[in-house]
């Protein structure tokens, strides 16, 4: 680590509380006509524009749309993965493009929908990724990091399991310690992308009731990509829809559902959303 | 499953298995040390023990055991544990960049891009016409393939076979970010390597005779071509490439899960990423340069390390790749020229017959211990 960044380390060392304290009311991520796609040499292709969203702290957002819509590109943006193609985009107030990737990742955690091959990691050592920007070059532990992953592991359930490998953990399991790894990585922030794919439907809901927790009594913000609508309109406190046109809409769950955005991102000719009850079902045949 | 019921997290977290592990360590320290001396003793001239010792610590009481002692074993043993401790630990690194097991500098061409460096130094270096004179002194004293070269000769040939193996590890890297697939860039590694190896082979076509055995006889690999005043030479690189390589530590942990993982923790992957690679191309270039292209170590030491450790800590796998790898190489160094055959063998066939037997057993024994612990 290079040293012009050691003293954030030891200022962020001295704060016990995680650090939504003094920022609460700024905006945690905010953007506006914000452009996302590729850019490739001199080709700039970009997949939806028009993007404007200010999120506070403490806030669970669901972010759908069909495959191929942006979703994973925005949240790839909002990651630093890819530059914006176009209008800006900001965390805590700060310019993405400004922040360095050191810093970045003490105010943004993330958890990619990808199989991880992790050999004989252990979950315990999983975890301790978490405290990769805080730690120092040689990766050693001070009580403060394992206190975070201890707690991290506490609040996920995974506790008991800090000593098995990480790959001998089923799908749900692996998706708690990667969230148990972001939540060590103690940052305002945490984005999931698709945390439900792999899972069956209890362990489906486990994960939502999870993000709620991480919500209410943790006092992050959470956003999450997902396909399961339903549990996405009944869990978020705001829904942002990114429809087959690429056009992004956000607001308060019912009010997009009654909007219609729902139903442009994912009606098919025999299945349509039902704002009633939240659902999709299947059309009446046409006579 | 009892054992994931200990209430003390920290402790079952990470400190309980450091214990074990600086067990192993110093295990393999001690290990590496008593092959070192073994090394050193054994010989095609029968030194006594003791006199070894004594002319180790300058109390020989003859002079031509001091001189063997000096001039050929010492640097012998001290090349074959720094060209172990390289090659293992250019591995390492690339296994994990690659995320795959099966990437290792000679598998990835990096072997063959040296060889290209050396070879074009050798036959196109007009200017460096000391190098033909070194070529009388091959055979009698273990090929002193070097020959008279002046120090700026010894800089150029490892400069030579670094930036060859550079020129090799960029075209690897364009491959590996253009294909996501890392069996697509290890197949192009390959590819990249059977180019090169052409391209040394027309090279050698039309050199002149005593160009080619020079060349040749390098190709052999051995240990006990370097001389005391080279030594330096191959123990700066490899500090070089160790401290390079110890200080991207973090990343190296994280890239084993992906890069894009990576990212996210806050590692500057590209930068991380073109450090380390240089790592072993300096590690495995500056070996090549003076041992010859060596196989084996750098894909079997790493994976006799995460045997050993049964871990993916780079903080603990670095010096455990790296004493494996000294221990293979000083056990092979010590075959190859074992009393009783007047012949000096080459280490390269030497190094997988000791060594393959010894990982194939590892892991017949590695499955039948994760048996045991699921069954619990």
């Amino acid at each position: 680590m290079s040293p012009e960044h050691e003293p954030r380390h030891t200022e962020q060392r001295q704060s016990a509380l995680p650090p939504i304290g003094p920022s609460a009311n700024l905006p945690v991520v905010e953007a506006s006509s914000l452009a996302i796609g590729w850019k490739q040499g001199r080709n700039l292709q970009i997949l939806t524009r028009n993007i404007n969203f200010q999120v506070a702290a403490g806030h669970l957002i669901a972010l759908v749309g069909p495959n191929g819509a942006g979703k994973s590109t925005l949240l790839r943006t909002i990651a630093g993965l890819q530059a914006p193609c176009g209008g800006s985009l900001s965390l805590l107030e700060r310019d993405i493009t400004l922040i360095s990737a050191e810093e970045r990742a003490s105010l943004l955690a993330c958890v990619f929908n990808e199989r991880i091959e992790a050999g004989s990691l252990t979950v315990w050592e999983f975890v301790a990724f978490g405290r990769y920007p805080y730690t120092n070059a040689h990766n050693r532990l001070t009580d403060e990091d394992r206190r975070h992953i201890a707690t991290a592991l506490a609040l996920v359930g995974m506790e008991r399991f800090a000593a098995r490998t990480f790959s001998s953990l089923s799908d749900g399991e692996k998706q708690k310690v990667q969230i148990a790894r972001a939540v060590a990585q103690n940052t305002p922030l945490l984005m999931f992308d698709e945390p439900t794919v792999f899972l069956d439907a209890p362990s489906r809901i486990e994960i939502f009731k999870l993000a709620e927790r991480l919500v209410q009594e943790e006092g992050k913000t959470v956003l999450l990509c997902t396909h399961e609508v339903d549990l996405a309109l009944k869990t978020a406190d705001e829904l942002w829809v990114i429809d087959r046109e690429h056009r992004f809409s956000a607001g308060a769950p019912f009010v997009v559902a009654r909007s219609g955005a729902i139903g442009r991102a994912f009606d098919l000719p025999t299945v349509a959303f039902d704002v009633i009850s939240g659902t999709f079902r299947a059309r009446e045949p046409q006579r | 499953m009892n054992k994931n019921t200990e209430p003390e997290s920290r402790q079952i977290g990470d400190r309980a298995p450091h214990k074990s592990r600086a067990r192993l360590i110093a295990g393999l320290g001690a290990c590496t040390l008593l092959l070192a001396l073994l090394d050193i003793s054994v010989g095609s001239v029968r030194i006594p023990f003791a006199e070894v010792w004594k002319a180790l610590i300058g109390q020989a009481s003859r002079q031509e055991w001091a001189t063997i002692i000096h001039v050929f074993r010492l640097p012998k043993m001290l090349t074959a544990m720094l060209a172990g401790a390289s090659l293992s630990v250019a591995g390492l690194v690339l296994q994990s960049i690659f995320r795959n097991p099966l990437a290792a500098p000679d598998s990835l061409g990096i072997g063959a891009g040296a060889s290209i460096g050396v070879a074009v130094l050798m036959f196109a270096g007009g200017a460096l016409g000391a190098l033909g004179a070194g070529a009388q002194g091959i055979g009698t004293q273990g090929s002193a393939i070097l020959g008279n070269l002046p120090p700026l000769g010894y800089t150029l040939l490892v400069i030579a076979a670094s930036l060859g193996a550079g020129v090799v590890v960029s075209i690897i890297l364009l491959i590996s970010r253009k294909f996501e697939q890392v069996v697509t860039v290890l197949i192009m590694g390959l590819l990249v390597g059977y180019l090169t190896s052409s391209l040394v082979s027309l090279l050698v076509y039309f050199g002149s005779p005593q160009k080619v055995q020079l060349y040749l006889s390098w190709t052999y690999g051995s240990f006990g071509g370097v001389r005391t005043n080279e030594l330096p030479y191959l123990a700066g690189a490899t500090l070089i490439g160790f401290a390079l390589v110890g200080s991207d530590i973090k990343a190296l942990n994280a890239f084993l899960i992906s890069e894009r993982f990576a990212s996210t923790i806050g590692i500057r992957v590209r930068a991380s990423r073109t450090r380390l690679l240089i790592a072993a191309s300096i590690l495995a270039g500056s070996v090549t340069a003076f041992c010859g292209p060596i196989a084996f170590l750098g894909i079997a030491a790493p994976h006799a390390a995460r045997l050993l450790s049964r871990s993916a800590e780079h903080r603990i796998l670095l010096p455990i790749t790296a004493l494996s790898g000294m221990c293979f190489a000083l056990l092979a160094d010590m075959l190859s020229s074992l009393p009783g055959h007047g012949a000096v063998l080459p280490i390269n066939p030497l190094l997988a017959l000791i060594g393959s037997p010894i990982i194939i057993s590892m892991f017949f024994h590695r499955d039948r211990g994760s048996l045991v612990e699921e069954m619990e």
